[in-house]
């Protein structure tokens, strides 16, 4: 099988064929390929930057928008009408690490958008590869003054704002308030009654398992780790540190590999079929989601309406504290000459009301995600259907959650990688660590960056 | 099954258990997910989850077609007319340069003509992911990113089509019809067109065939060359629906059907035009 077909090397060919007068029959591939490539030129026209204004003084400053978030669109609309001296043009990009490859490729292509969304793991990545503007004259005060601590955090990188939050994803639990019931078992508030609820649940009905955490989503391992007090990643004078494979992760992950290895938890691994085939029919008592997560219920659970309840997250010691599972920001992909109309367009989608209300109007599944900035987060609240729960506002939940998230976690310039080799570890999580932590710091040392201890 | 001189019935028939027993693996190997995709896309999402992988649920394939087809204006009809699009402009152009490039390799000597087929061969062992940045920024620097042409010119490039080609046309192509056509005052583009392209036909065909799965298939062009949803071809626009499961979980029916859909342009593509590519695959053979 062939296996590309693609512009080769620019050899030319000078075609003495034997018959005389024939020599323009004789053209190479790769001859056809430079002509083709010419007329591209002349016909193609680039339209992440056509349109775009020299300045603002003639017109409207069109800018450019990528993101794989649903309803980003309706959410462009709605501030182009209301704002004529800048016009938003939205692509919708594939999200997930192809997707910021693809951003990264655009950036050296000089290609990229003026605004794109980004998920904070990704961050320290875009910035120390030089993919990223800095946006601390735009918009570090408006990160300053308008969100939680707990997300600054994640945005903040070497004294400079690089991203601004949308959502906080406090972890939380979700869990079946009819199992519970039925079995006399009372909701967990610690890692330790979640194994015995665990045991008893699976005891009386060995059909139904506490929940399913068998590898497939990484990023819930490092919010657990988080949750625990682990610092996967930090700088020490101008290195980075990676504390992955640390003793607060290895509870964690040791914890989870023995309630799997008892079979009172689930391997079947997260997101894909076997997981929704579990949860719909019962076979699992409650879910480790975030914030963000309630929404998804209402579409992929209709039948079990009314039968979930959230939770906080069970702790370790009783103190209540949480991490966080994903989540996205606005960044502004470094070559953007549009710099000042990206950070007014960015402001509107991460802290307007008006900018949630075009998004969550917008939408076929309701998305329950919690915005950081306070008052958009209010008006999130009153537009999400609770019914689902019945009588439990999940936005109540997850701001209380929100507000114990575990101050100063920071993701590290490798996570990307450490993701890939952490999801390959499979269900074992005592493995994910230690495969995250040498992909790490092989990551860091090969790209030439400083590595600490 | 070949017939063998080989004595004694019992090792033959041994032999073609075995052999049948393998096939049959493969066989099950190869069409079992397809076997999930046709069914599972025929259930709506309740069933999808409640019933077997391989027992089928309530019909429900014509809603699934209805969502796929209407969701977010349509997007998917253009998504699959792109890919046709693409794939037929692409293939069709990339066998006829490449039927060209290899018959020009046949019947013309040139200076330096085998080194330039090494240089082709060469072409052959470069793997397409290598290529994928490269091509990248030359798109960008000549301002071809995110329009049709980003897409369909690397597609047109294609050397282990040439090196098909000229397998074909040394099989093909006598040197006495091609100087039997001079005598009689063939021009040297008749001479290709009108008496050389008919012979090469299945040639053509097979070569074809080869394209259109890889510009059909061609999901990293797309994902670095193009950023405007209008313009993505059908595998990259079931792609981010499939990256947005997550958040939208409604899409996850539709990537199921959608995928459905999607394969049925290669499966009719490949059953209308078999009859050509089977005489195609064994014509240079002998020689």
């Amino acid at each position: 099988m062939p296996r590309s077909f693609r512009l080769r090397s620019s050899s030319r060919a000078s075609g003495t064929p034997r018959p005389p007068g024939a020599s323009r029959v004789a053209l190479t591939s790769s001859a056809v390929s430079v002509l083709l490539v010419a007329t591209a030129c002349g016909g193609g026209q680039a339209a992440s930057k056509s349109g775009q204004a020299a300045g603002a003084a003639r017109g409207p400053v069109t800018i450019t928008y990528w993101s794989s978030s649903a309803g980003a669109q309706q959410t462009a609309d709605a501030f182009n009408k209301t704002h004529p001296g800048i016009q938003v043009k939205f692509s919708a990009v594939p999200g997930g690490p192809d997707g910021a490859a693809k951003l990264a490729n655009a950036v050296k292509g000089a290609n990229a958008p003026d605004v794109a969304t980004m998920d904070y793991s990704a961050l320290p990545e875009f910035a120390s590869g030089g993919n990223l503007e800095d946006l601390s004259g735009t918009s570090g005060t408006l990160v300053a003054e308008k969100f939680p601590a707990a997300v600054q955090s994640l945005v903040k990188l070497g004294g400079r704002t690089w991203a601004v939050p949308f959502d906080v994803t406090p972890l939380e639990l979700f869990y079946r308030k009819d199992i519970f019931e039925r079995y006399g078992v009372a909701v967990p508030k610690t890692w330790d009654e979640y194994g015995a609820a665990a045991e008893k649940i699976h005891q009386a009905d060995p059909s139904v398992r506490i929940t399913n955490m068998g590898g497939g989503d990484p990023a819930v391992l490092a919010g657990l780790s988080w949750q625990a007090g682990a610092k996967w990643y930090g700088t020490q004078g101008d290195k980075w540190k990676v504390a992955i494979d640390d003793p607060a992760s290895r509870r964690v992950a040791e914890y989870w590999n023995g309630l799997m290895a008892s079979g009172v938890a689930s391997k079947t691994p997260l997101w894909g079929e076997g997981e929704a085939k579990e949860r719909s029919s019962g076979q699992v008592a409650t879910v480790i989601g975030a914030a963000w997560t309630a929404g998804t219920f209402l579409v992929n659970y209709p039948d079990l309406k009314g039968k979930w309840g959230i939770a906080p997250l069970p702790t370790w010691n009783g103190r209540a504290a949480t991490g966080m599972y994903g989540g996205t920001s606005y960044i502004v992909p470094k070559g953007s000459k549009q710099t000042k109309a990206a950070a007014e367009f960015i402001r509107w989608v991460t802290t307007e009301p008006e900018a949630i209300r075009a998004r969550l109007s917008s939408l076929k599944s309701p998305s329950s995600a919690l915005p950081a900035n306070p008052e958009m987060r209010a008006e999130a609240a009153k537009l999400f259907d609770a019914s689902y729960f019945e009588g439990q506002d999940p936005y109540a939940v997850a701001g209380a959650a929100a507000a114990t998230i575990v101050p100063g976690w920071t993701w590290g310039p490798a996570q990307l990688q450490v993701n890939a080799a952490q999801g390959a570890a499979g269900p074992d999580m005592v493995k994910a660590l230690s495969e995250g932590q040498s992909a790490a710091e092989k990551a860091i040392k090969d790209r030439g960056l400083g590595l600490a201890g | 099954m070949t017939t063998t001189l080989t004595p004694g019935r019992a090792p033959r028939l041994l032999s073609r258990t075995a052999v049948n027993a393998a096939l049959l693996l493969v066989a099950a190997y190869t069409l079992m997910p397809l076997a999930w995709l046709v069914l599972a896309a025929t259930k709506n999402r309740r069933d999808l989850f409640a019933t077997g992988p391989y027992t089928p649920g309530r019909f429900n394939l014509l809603t699934n077609l209805g969502d796929v087809f209407t969701y977010d204006h349509g997007i998917f009809g253009r998504w699959l007319g792109n890919s046709l699009l693409y794939t037929v402009a692409g293939s069709t152009l990339s066998a006829l340069i490449s039927v060209a490039c290899g018959y020009a390799f046949h019947a013309y000597e040139f200076r330096h003509k085998e080194r330039l087929f090494g240089v082709v061969l060469a072409g052959v062992l470069v793997p397409a992911t290598v290529l994928q940045l490269p091509l990248y920024l030359m798109a960008s620097a000549a301002g071809a990113v995110n329009t049709y042409w980003a897409y369909l010119v690397p597609a047109l490039v294609n050397p282990f089509g040439v090196y098909l080609a000229r397998v074909f046309a040394e099989g093909y192509v006598p040197d006495e019809v091609l100087a039997a056509a001079r005598v009689d005052g063939a021009g040297e583009l008749r001479l290709f067109a009108h008496v050389s392209l008919p012979m090469l036909w299945p040639g053509f065909v097979t070569i074809f065939l080869f394209t259109f799965t890889a510009v059909w298939n061609n999901f990293y062009g797309a994902l670095t060359m193009l950023n405007d949803e209008r313009l993505y071809p059908v595998s990259l626009g079931l792609f981010m629906w499939n990256r947005s499961v997550y958040q939208q979980p409604e899409l996850y029916p539709l990537v199921i059907t959608g995928s459905l859909v999607s394969v049925v342009p290669l499966v009719l593509a490949f059953l209308g035009l078999q009859r050509f590519w089977r005489s195609g695959l064994t014509a240079g053979a002998v020689k």
